[in-house]
């Protein structure tokens, strides 16, 4: 294993162009998954039907693929619904922030689902008894207390986001292990253990230390509570 | 059988594994439905036949990493629990390596990095003595082999984790009521703890099995011919992707469902009457 690759300009270059590819694809689909996310809970706590068995079908599909299929899926169909070049960097990258986004949808909607049922009943129908609408409940009382209690694991989920998007390998995006990838290509197959490890590395201490982040947190939220 | 664009028989379609023999039951189905696709005389076996060897490697792969994990992370979980702390330090450094690093990088890491730290031994790729030559023969004859190893080990962190959460939920009062009675500490887990904590937190294994399974669609990255793999090649050969990912979506869902009623019968077969939600 050779460390002295990290002194080359464009590996350090290439690589942190990875890592930005995989934040941004982090932080745009966490953001995509709560917007639609948030909806599919409220449906599937409606009275309505129709609309909560869609949301509990919606769940269930993307619970029972196994997330490449989903990405392999995305790759190949959104081109035929949208225009975009699949070989450049936008390509790869809208095609993974809606994946992602929808995909993240079914497990966000579950978290939030339990967060809403973890406001009282009492409070909703003091809303009620208020002249309250369902609408005005939902935005004045029990999201605010609902995404209050959520938000650790809303963020834990987030920490598992950020792992997953290294799947984007099987349509060669250019993220973190997509260009330590790439490297190991133009340097030859020897480098692929250094590369690999420097990987693994980063992607163990940022999780580690988002994830004790996150254990803080709960703890100051648990307190106020 | 052609529907709009979509060739539907594209599936009855020589492959492009020639070493393969084919077998029996794909050409009986393809001589029923396949149409002008197939061809009996071919020289390669069918798409067919690929893909349902690629669900049986991916459904045995995904049995053995889950038994793996299961053994590896019910020991973890339970010394993580002891007073004994350097055990417990041990369970949780463990937990903490393999969940903050994703599933594919550790394949990786242990194809391409593991051999490097590991002594010389004969290469029979090269002929050569090489780091861990015998690691990385096994890679090149049986990448299965160190795929289930590596997806065991990874669902293990989080079995445990389970496990874990599971043994502190049990009260302790069971627990000082059996050291009461006279048990000893391992016979207290054995008879008391274990059992009410597996029952409890057997829903989240359940899911845990099903994640093994999608997860081990992931093990096609070391070259492991799986079903995600044959389905990735045949859509390289045939550009048929819509009729592909039409077929092989069900079988996911089929699968990782039929996990959750083996693991629901399990839970059935094993239930304590009075013990727990019961019938929830």
């Amino acid at each position: 294993m050779d460390f002295s690759l990290l002194q080359h300009a464009d590996v350090v270059n290439t690589l942190s162009k990875g890592l930005v590819f995989t934040l941004t694809v982090t932080v745009l689909s966490m953001l995509g998954g709560i917007l639609i996310g948030t909806p599919l809970a409220m449906m599937r706590l409606s009275s309505n039907w129709l609309a909560s068995n869609f949301a509990k079908f919606y769940v269930d599909v993307f619970r029972g693929i196994p997330l490449i299929q989903v990405i392999f899926i995305f790759y190949f169909l959104l081109p035929k619904v949208f225009e975009f070049q699949t070989d450049t960097y936008w390509g790869p990258l809208f095609s993974s922030v809606v994946t992602f986004a929808i995909f993240e949808a079914a497990f966000f909607s579950e978290i939030v689902r339990s967060g809403i049922q973890s406001v009282s009943r009492g409070q909703v129908n003091a809303g009620y008894a208020l002249g309250f609408s369902y609408g005005q409940s939902m935005r004045y009382i029990v999201l605010p207390q609902a995404f209050r209690n959520m938000l650790p694991v809303l963020l834990t989920q987030t920490i598992i986001l950020f792992q997953d998007i290294s799947l984007v390998y099987v349509i060669s995006a250019p993220d973190f292990l997509g260009s330590a990838d790439t490297l190991a290509n133009t340097y030859g197959p020897e480098t692929k253990a250094t590369f690999y490890l420097i990987v693994a590395i980063v992607y163990f201490c940022s999780s580690f230390v988002l994830s004790r982040l996150v254990k803080r947190l709960q703890k100051k939220i648990a307190i106020i509570r | 059988m052609s529907f709009g664009s979509l060739n539907w028989t594209a599936f009855c379609a020589e492959s492009n594994e020639y070493t393969l023999d084919k077998a029996a039951w794909a050409e009986s189905v393809c001589k029923a439905i396949g149409g002008s696709s197939y061809s009996p005389v071919a020289e390669a076996p069918t798409w067919l036949q690929l893909l349902g060897a690629g669900v049986i490697t991916m459904v045995w792969t995904a049995v053995v990493a889950f038994l793996i994990a299961f053994f590896l992370g019910s020991i973890l979980g339970v010394i993580r629990t002891l007073p004994n702390k350097p055990l417990a330090f041990i369970g949780n450094t463990y937990v903490e390596i393999f969940r903050n690093i994703p599933l594919i990088v550790q394949l990786f890491f242990w194809a391409f990095v593991f051999p490097e730290l590991l002594p010389l031994s004969l290469s029979s790729g090269s002929g050569e003595m090489v780091a861990g030559g015998w690691w990385k023969n096994v890679l090149n004859n049986q990448p299965a082999v160190i795929g289930v190893f590596a997806l065991g080990l990874y669902t293990a962190a989080r079995v445990s984790e389970h496990i874990r959460a599971g043994i502190e939920t049990v009260s302790r009062g069971q627990k000082f009521a059996a050291y009461a009675m006279g048990f000893s500490q391992a016979q207290a887990y054995r008879y008391v703890v274990l059992p009410i904590a597996y029952r409890t937190v057997w829903p989240t294994i359940t899911s845990e099995a099903m994640n093994t399974f999608k997860n081990s669609a992931v093990l096609y990255a070391l070259s492991i011919l799986n079903f995600f793999a044959y389905t990735k090649t045949m859509r390289e050969e045939t550009s048929q992707d819509v009729v592909i990912l039409i077929l092989s979506t069900p079988v996911y869902l089929v699968i990782t469902y039929s996990i959750k009623y083996v693991m629901a019968w399990i839970e059935k077969r094993m239930a304590v009457p009075g013990l727990g939600s019961g019938g929830k």
